[in-house]
């Protein structure tokens, strides 16, 4: 099985090795690092996820289902959000095998991180609003009530 | 006194860390990220992050302040997402009534110069129709969802601060985007539910509002396709011409971001037709910024502006009247500056009366009263004395 981006809605890019993603009807932003954003760009190639799991997968059996099952996750957190679709024609060129620019990084369980309050994204200062060690759009812990 | 438009040597340097290449701009980098407090940054500073976060390699910059620049980036990206997502749900809906839409400044530069929708931040959507269709775009644009804000005042009115006290300007409604608002004003803004603001243009240059001021602009036009949807984008020409008008007026954020505006578009456009360029100038009457602005470009920044065309802007007769209202432009408002807003009202105010008799009423108070929103003489005076007071004051 393999997917494309849902355009027009969807909109992507991935900058120094961090994703950045928006659904331009709902507003809402997603963000991917890691092994998340090599399997996303993986996936909009063309790549099916069975491809992606061989190619993260050299090691036993029991590390084999723990990428399926990371990976099936991943996937159908991606369509539950309406980020991808499946492609109903197969990519008119085998794409180069994922990951090929870059050294293959450890598996870890991608993760989608979700923020959803357009409104609220649109406010956050990126300077002074924000977590100082992870930056835009996780805010800074409000104060405790006194 | 200082124009507005010019940097202070910290904002110098960071512009410099933006626009310049090789060595030079690593240096600048180097020196600024050095001693500068980003929790400290003013306003017009902080909108060159992004443009900074997307010429600084990761090994140029600490962790703490690279993990603060790229989410300025990160932010302008996701805004810019949205606001051109608007702006081609816009273009689809206008186009179906036959109207043309042309994006300006931020939009724009972003497609056509920096082409990094993450560089070049817009507080909102520029959008520009054709004069005669803006009553038909205002419509259009509320049908959907954006409601018209409150006619600016002055460049110093942020709507926090119009509550203190007596009368403000009310939203405006759909019935006063009338012949005589679009005789005198140049945008007016709109917000969406959403948080964002879109500002439609249906004459391109503040100031310059005759009927016929933009023809020239939208025969030397031209389509870009984004996405699926066609735009008309300013001749490169007119664009750099409007980035220095633009930057040259005195803003409550400094509006130093026109040095990296133009630099990235004459660097883009090596072949600009300087001739058209001063064309627009003189007919635009905007030499005085257009020359101080480019000699500065050039001397400071080393961007290539050629002699001859200094020259001829420096040679182009200027009124008195023109040139001291290019000074006051450029400086905080004082009580004087209001002399300058009321005699511009005035002058549209006449000429609207020769134009069409019909569509203006009987006397420049109630002309005033019109364009303000206000219901009586009464609420503009009290308006205009709080706001004499409050610029005799230095008040921001």
């Amino acid at each position: 099985m393999h997917y494309r981006l849902n355009e027009p809605d969807v909109i992507q890019e991935t900058v120094e090795g961090a994703t950045l993603i928006v659904h331009s009807r709902s507003g809402s932003y997603y963000s991917l690092e890691g092994s998340g954003t090599v399997i996303w760009n993986a996936v909009l190639a063309g790549h099916p996820v069975a491809r992606i799991e061989a190619w993260f997968a050299n090691g036993s059996e029991g590390e084999r289902a723990a990428i399926r099952d990371g990976l099936r996750a991943f996937i159908n957190a991606l369509l539950a959000e309406n980020l991808i679709v499946p492609a109903t024609e197969a990519a008119t060129q085998v794409p180069a095998a994922p990951g090929t620019a870059e050294p293959k990084p450890a598996f870890a369980p991608p993760e989608l991180r979700k923020f959803t309050d357009m409104q609220e994204l649109l406010l956050v200062d990126p300077i002074h609003d924000v977590q100082p060690e992870a930056g835009w759009p996780l805010q800074k812990e409000p104060p405790p009530a006194s | 006194m200082t124009p507005a438009w010019q940097p202070s040597p910290q904002q110098e340097l960071l512009l410099e860390a933006c626009v310049a290449e090789g060595a030079p701009a690593a240096a600048a980098r180097k020196a600024w990220l050095g001693n500068t407090d980003l929790q400290q940054l003013e306003g017009g500073s902080q909108r060159l992050l992004p443009l900074l976060a997307a010429r600084t390699a990761p090994q140029e910059i600490d962790a703490g302040a690279r993990v603060l620049i790229q989410g300025a980036y990160r932010k302008t990206w996701y805004q810019n997402q949205l606001l051109l997502a608007a702006a081609r749900e816009m273009a689809a809906r206008l186009s179906s009534d036959g109207i043309p839409v042309m994006l300006l400044k931020g939009a724009a530069l972003s497609l056509e110069y920096y082409r990094d929708a993450g560089a070049r931040p817009m507080g909102d959507l520029d959008l520009a129709v054709p004069t005669g269709q803006a009553r038909q775009a205002v419509e259009h644009i509320t049908r959907a969802g954006w409601t018209p804000e409150a006619t600016p005042l002055t460049a110093t009115m942020t709507p926090g601060r119009r509550r203190d006290s007596g009368w403000v300007p009310g939203l405006r409604p759909l019935a006063g985007f009338d012949e005589r608002y679009f005789n005198v004003r140049h945008a007016h803004g709109f917000r969406h539910a959403n948080g964002l603001g879109l500002d439609l243009h249906w004459h391109v240059f503040q100031g310059d509002c005759e009927p016929d001021a933009d023809e020239e602009t939208w025969r030397n036009a031209h389509p870009v396709t984004h996405r699926g949807s066609t735009f008309w984008i300013p001749a490169p020409e007119e664009h750099l011409l409007l980035l220095l008008a633009h930057g040259a007026r005195w803003s409550p954020t400094s509006s130093i971001r026109w040095v990296a505006d133009a630099a990235t578009l004459l660097r883009a456009c090596p072949d600009l037709d300087w001739d058209q360029f001063l064309a627009a100038a003189v007919r635009r009457r905007q030499t005085c910024a257009a020359l101080d602005l480019l000699r500065y470009l050039g001397t400071r920044f080393g961007v290539a502006v050629p002699a001859e065309v200094v020259r001829e802007l420096a040679e182009h007769p200027v009124t008195p009247k023109t040139r001291s209202a290019h000074r006051r432009s450029s400086s905080r408002p004082t009580p004087l500056t209001g002399v300058t807003e009321l005699s511009y009202l005035h002058a549209r105010y006449r000429a609207l009366r020769r134009r069409s008799p019909g569509a203006c009423p009987a006397g420049f108070f109630r002309f005033v009263c019109s364009i303000l929103g206000a219901e009586h003489p009464g609420q503009v005076l009290s308006y205009a004395w709080r706001e004499g007071v409050r610029r005799l004051r230095g008040i921001r």
